[in-house]
């Protein structure tokens, strides 16, 4: 059972700290930076569930996470962003209801432009990111231990199409040499597809419909010697929208896992729904 | 009826977990045709912002790398900051902006390019 528990802790870590990465088709600017003193405040919504596969005793999971981010462009090139969540979760283990709640781990990131070109119909960007995520949540959310994760993101803007892709690896248990299977690290590759489109005469509105392709890859640590548990991939097509309204944002998407790589021992994930506000001024 | 027996196998339970997908594909379809439906024919405005008539000078620029309605807020933010700028109005769909300045301060082209810069964004022509 404990074993179990370790390994959704795992598991929910790793989409919680990737959750920012599978969002940015949302936001689609993934691969750009805001403006020089801007502010973006975004609140997130997430329901997820999973349940035992076919043949293994019978365990389900809902769970629920409020998520808040606040990002600030110190500098036209360089964004800073804070990110909190707080989660609520039930599991069923054949029968044997557990209900826990608390914040999870907190995430701080730098975004770094590297490059950045505007002409008459199209827009590049090119930007590197490094997370560091602090063991400061309820010892059922957290990882309990510092980890770090660089990332690239780019986004290629044409007309009213936008498209984005951003890869990151999540290096763990940054200052420990003991091997765990919370070492090791986490993998994911995001591309996003959407297209603005300008709702009437108001130029303020717009509707952007979003499909997203997320790959999310664990690999318990290598160079341990003890035994690990099997590597663990993913893959979501998530379709969603994004309605702007000035300077709102109201944003959702719904994640269908299309291929699934895991143990027996582990949950078979099921759709998860985001929805979310964003506010910049 | 003929929608929820093609999920239920004999001598099994309704799949209710598949019912609930495919509630979830219908209902983004829908919104994603609504999408479609709604933008068709939509034109961007352009008309001069109220009260702006006999405050100043108005320019008209090109700006490159607005991408949607969000965008408006960060460039209006760094043009309004600089001195000499009373008021602008950003269009993502037209690629412009109008930049209501005030008659008393000298403000060159090169100062609003740079407003422009620190948003993000590349200056085109100069419309007006």
């Amino acid at each position: 059972m404990k074993r179990i528990s370790k390994t959704w802790i795992f598991i929910l870590g790793v989409f919680v700290l990737f959750g920012e990465n599978k969002a940015a088709g949302i936001s689609v600017d993934a691969g750009l930076t805001p403006a020089e003193g801007r502010w973006i405040v975004r609140a997130q919504s997430r329901q997820m569930s999973a349940s035992a596969q076919a043949g293994t005793p019978i365990r389900e999971m809902n769970s629920q996470a409020a998520v808040l981010m606040t990002a600030y462009g110190l500098r036209s090139n360089i964004t800073l962003i804070g990110m909190q969540g707080w989660m609520n979760r039930e599991m069923n283990m054949m029968g044997t209801v557990n209900n826990s709640s608390g914040f999870m781990d907190l995430n701080l990131l730098v975004k770094y432009l590297i490059h950045r070109s505007n002409t008459r119909s199209k827009t590049l960007g090119l930007s590197a990111t490094a997370k560091l995520t602090l063991p400061t949540g309820e010892s059922t959310f957290s990882d309990e231990y510092w980890s770090i994760t660089p990332g690239m993101y780019l986004s290629f803007r044409h007309g009213t199409w936008g498209v984005d892709a951003s890869t990151t690896i999540q290096v763990r248990d940054l200052f420990s040499s003991q091997p765990d299977i919370e070492k090791g690290w986490a993998y994911s590759l995001d591309g996003a597809v959407a297209r603005q489109l300008p709702i009437g005469t108001n130029k303020n509105m717009a509707l952007a419909p979003v499909i997203e392709l997320s790959l999310n890859v664990n690999k318990p640590d290598y160079f341990s010697t003890i035994e690990m548990p099997e590597p663990e991939s993913v893959l979501y097509l998530s379709p969603g929208f994004k309605a702007t309204y000035a300077s709102f944002i109201l944003e959702s998407l719904i994640q269908v896992p299309i291929w699934e790589d895991i143990p027996l021992s582990s949950l078979k994930n099921d759709i998860r729904w985001r929805l979310g506000l964003r506010f910049m001024f | 009826m003929w929608t929820r027996r093609k999920y239920i196998e004999p001598g099994l339970k309704p799949n209710y977990e598949r019912i609930k997908m495919n509630k979830y594909k219908l209902i983004t379809a829908v919104i994603m045709m609504l999408t479609l439906l709604i933008s068709c024919g939509s034109k961007p405005e352009s008309a001069l912002p109220e009260n702006w008539a006999g405050r100043g000078e108005v320019r008209v620029y090109e700006v490159f790398g607005m991408d949607c309605p969000g965008c408006h807020g960060g460039l209006e933010k760094q043009l309004n900051a600089l001195d000499g700028v009373i008021d602008s109005r950003a269009d993502w769909t037209s690629k412009q902006v109008m930049v209501l300045i005030d008659p008393a301060v000298e403000v060159s082209d090169a100062t609003i390019h740079e407003g422009m810069k620190r948003a993000n964004f590349t200056a085109g022509e100069r419309l007006k």
